[in-house]
């Protein structure tokens, strides 16, 4: 429990909270129940209610030391259910009969009505002094109620029991209709919902009242494993208000490139995003291991967070073109976390994301690199909230101030530049694209910086190669420009012609189509897009 | 006839036990909570109690507490079925635990156990 304050009286003068302990559910509730509280919990079957339940009851009893009374109406039996809570993490077999108490009132409430079931609640909850009650099947106590009115009134008495009591009050039932008799009476109503959308079946859970305080509204991922229930606030629901940013003195974190870098004037900005944007096998990954590796190397901490290739693979990959990624793992410099390309949710790719830099970030510059950012478009329910995500994350990374490089892909034939996040290149400062060129039976691989925010950055793009010997960008714009010319061999030297660097404006700046891979008709033509100055 | 007192607030437990009891020949009685099993113990001695332990009102560990210290009902046999037996509760108490859920066989094995002459 928290707040624990008294007055003159000794009566405690802000209201307590009960901490439910289910992840992340007492920061929706910006501190959890409050004490004495009577709250309706409904869903349909299968969405979590019971677990939910019991789960907040066992964390009442470990972190309170709590007492506990669970109530059953016509619901499955209790044996059923504690069989069934028993594979479950939280579940606590020693905790049972004298902190949890399980007990049903479906006869008396049959055979002796309201009256009844509130004479049997009260003297119940006297006797096992207890702090938090739960009763499930309350849609089974309203059928016995000969009218709307008698049923309000049951759970009128009910609040004024639990209030008395001190003791926060659950009402457990099916979906109900949210104008039902009893969400009107009660402190607050949460609903847990079980839906198919599209070919994913997804809980979520949705605060829709909360008497006396602040919570955050809306629906949020329910996610239900081995340790019960876990809630996923909606990232840019949790991140609306970002804390102060990052550093005032920003650095330049480079590449380890030495052209690639000149490119960027000296490196990215530290505490900015980076879109690395490109087809399938453009050099993506190995450029974002170059950026973490190059930081290491300095002695910055460097997080992998990936969908893609497990670890092994990514070492293996790394080090075959000579970053020398296995060294800087073994040695804790660089973390690699792993998603293995399954259904995820994706506030909760975030919340792991974030959790694993908060948990090794001691506010040093940290560098990061997702690879990619179509493994959270993937895990999105709701499509048109990824823009407005990536926004939040993006901007609590920076707040973290870690310097921040993601890869999204590009088809791997497409005339037009088309990003599959339009919004990544909003959201992030720099978008650096890689791209083929197909001439005369060989493919090349082009480089350009296509934005920098706020920063001067050189305009031209650039062939480089990947080989054993690493990541080689050519030292001028010449060998692309004789690619593109559809000269396949070198071109004469040109007199010497400096590379106009360039400053990126502070508007958000999307990158324009038409400079994807040229095909034959573009030969020649095929340039970064630029802005208006 | 031997008498059951079976007290059990989940219903559908109290009376398909009730009900199998019933079928094997014995007297039953239900009651719900454990201030009822007390007021049905103080009228008349069942020849063995069938008790669950969380019980409204009075748990089923003071119902046997109260019949241990009661001349009469301290030898009434007990069986305790639960899903797991309380801490507080000592074992010389009762004659038998059942463990939620149980089987048919479990329940009459026990049973006949506290009755080898029979039912009659």
């Amino acid at each position: 429990m928290s707040g624990s304050d008294t007055d003159d009286s000794g009566q405690p003068s802000r209201e307590e909270r009960v901490e439910s302990g289910i992840p992340r559910l007492d920061f929706i509730l910006k501190g959890g129940f409050k004490q004495g509280g009577i709250y309706a919990l409904m869903g349909p079957p299968g969405s979590g209610k019971t677990i939910l339940a019991n789960q907040l009851c066992f964390n009442h009893i470990d972190k309170s030391e709590g007492r506990c009374v669970y109530m059953t109406l016509l619901i499955e039996s209790h044996a059923k259910m504690l069989r069934h809570l028993g594979s479950l993490s939280f579940f606590r077999l020693e905790e049972i009969p004298d902190n949890l108490y399980y007990i049903s009132g479906y006869k008396v409430v049959r055979d002796q009505g309201f009256s009844g079931l509130l004479e049997l609640i009260r003297g119940t909850l006297r006797e096992r002094r207890a702090t938090v009650f739960v009763i499930d099947g309350m849609e089974s106590a309203e059928q016995f109620a000969p009218t709307v009115q008698a049923y309000g009134e049951f759970v009128h008495s009910l609040q004024a029991l639990a209030s008395l009591l001190g003791c926060t009050t659950f009402l457990i039932s099916n979906m109900r209709e949210r104008t039902h008799t009893e969400n009107a009476l009660v402190d607050g109503v949460v609903e847990l919902s079980d839906r198919l959308i599209g070919p994913r079946a997804v809980r979520e859970l949705t605060v829709h009242k909360f008497r006396g305080s602040d919570y955050l509204r809306g629906r949020h991922e329910v996610e239900i494993s081995a340790d019960g229930i876990s809630i996923h606030p909606r990232t840019e629901v949790q991140f609306a208000h970002p804390g102060p940013s990052a550093r005032e003195q920003r650095l330049r974190m480079a590449f380890g490139l030495p052209r690639f870098d000149e490119m960027l004037g000296g490196g990215l900005p530290s505490g900015s995003t980076t879109a690395l944007v490109g087809s399938p096998g453009t050099g993506k990954t190995l450029l974002g291991l170059s950026f973490l590796v190059e930081g290491a190397r300095r002695g910055e901490r460097g997080t992998y967070f990936g969908f893609y290739e497990p670890p092994p693979r990514l070492i293996e990959k790394a080090e075959a073109v000579g970053i020398p990624l296995d060294r800087y793992v073994k040695d804790g410099s660089i973390s690699l976390v792993w998603q293995p390309p399954l259904e995820h949710l994706m506030d909760s790719l975030a919340e792991q994301l974030l959790e694993k830099i908060r948990a090794e970030s001691a506010r040093e510059r940290r560098r990061l690199f997702v690879d990619g950012a179509e493994g959270f478009r993937a895990a999105a329910v709701y499509p048109e909230r990824v823009p407005i995500f990536l926004s939040a994350l993006t901007n609590q990374l920076r707040s973290l101030d870690i310097t921040t490089v993601i890869t999204d892909e590009l088809e791997l034939f497409q005339s037009e530049l088309a990003l599959p996040t339009p919004e990544l290149a909003n959201v992030a400062e720099s978008v650096v694209l890689l791209r083929y060129v197909e001439l005369r039976s060989q493919i090349y691989r082009l480089l350009s910086v296509m934005k920098m925010r706020e920063s001067r950055y050189d305009t031209s793009l650039r062939e480089f190669h990947i080989s054993p010997g690493g990541i080689d960008v050519a030292e001028s714009f010449q060998s692309a420009e004789s690619i593109l010319s559809g000269h396949g061999r070198e071109v004469r030297p040109a007199p010497r012609r400096r590379t106009a660097p360039r400053t990126g404006g502070g508007r958000k700046g999307a990158v324009k189509k038409g400079a994807g891979t040229p095909g034959p008709k573009d030969k020649g033509r095929a340039r970064p897009s630029r802005r208006g100055r | 006839m031997k008498t059951i007192l079976v007290v059990e607030d989940e219903f559908d437990v109290q009376q398909v036990v009730a009900d199998v009891l019933k079928d094997e020949g014995y007297e039953v009685s239900v009651c719900g909570t454990g201030t009822e099993a007390l007021r049905r113990l103080s009228e008349s001695h069942p020849d063995v109690v069938l008790m669950d332990i969380m019980l409204p009102v009075l748990s089923g560990v003071h119902v046997l507490e109260v019949m241990r210290k009661t001349p009469g009902l301290d030898q009434v046999p007990v069986i305790i079925m639960s899903e797991t037996i309380p801490r507080s509760i000592p074992s010389q108490s009762w004659q038998f635990f059942l463990k939620k859920p149980f089987r048919l066989e479990q329940l009459l094995d026990a049973v006949n156990r506290l009755f080898p002459d029979g039912r009659g």
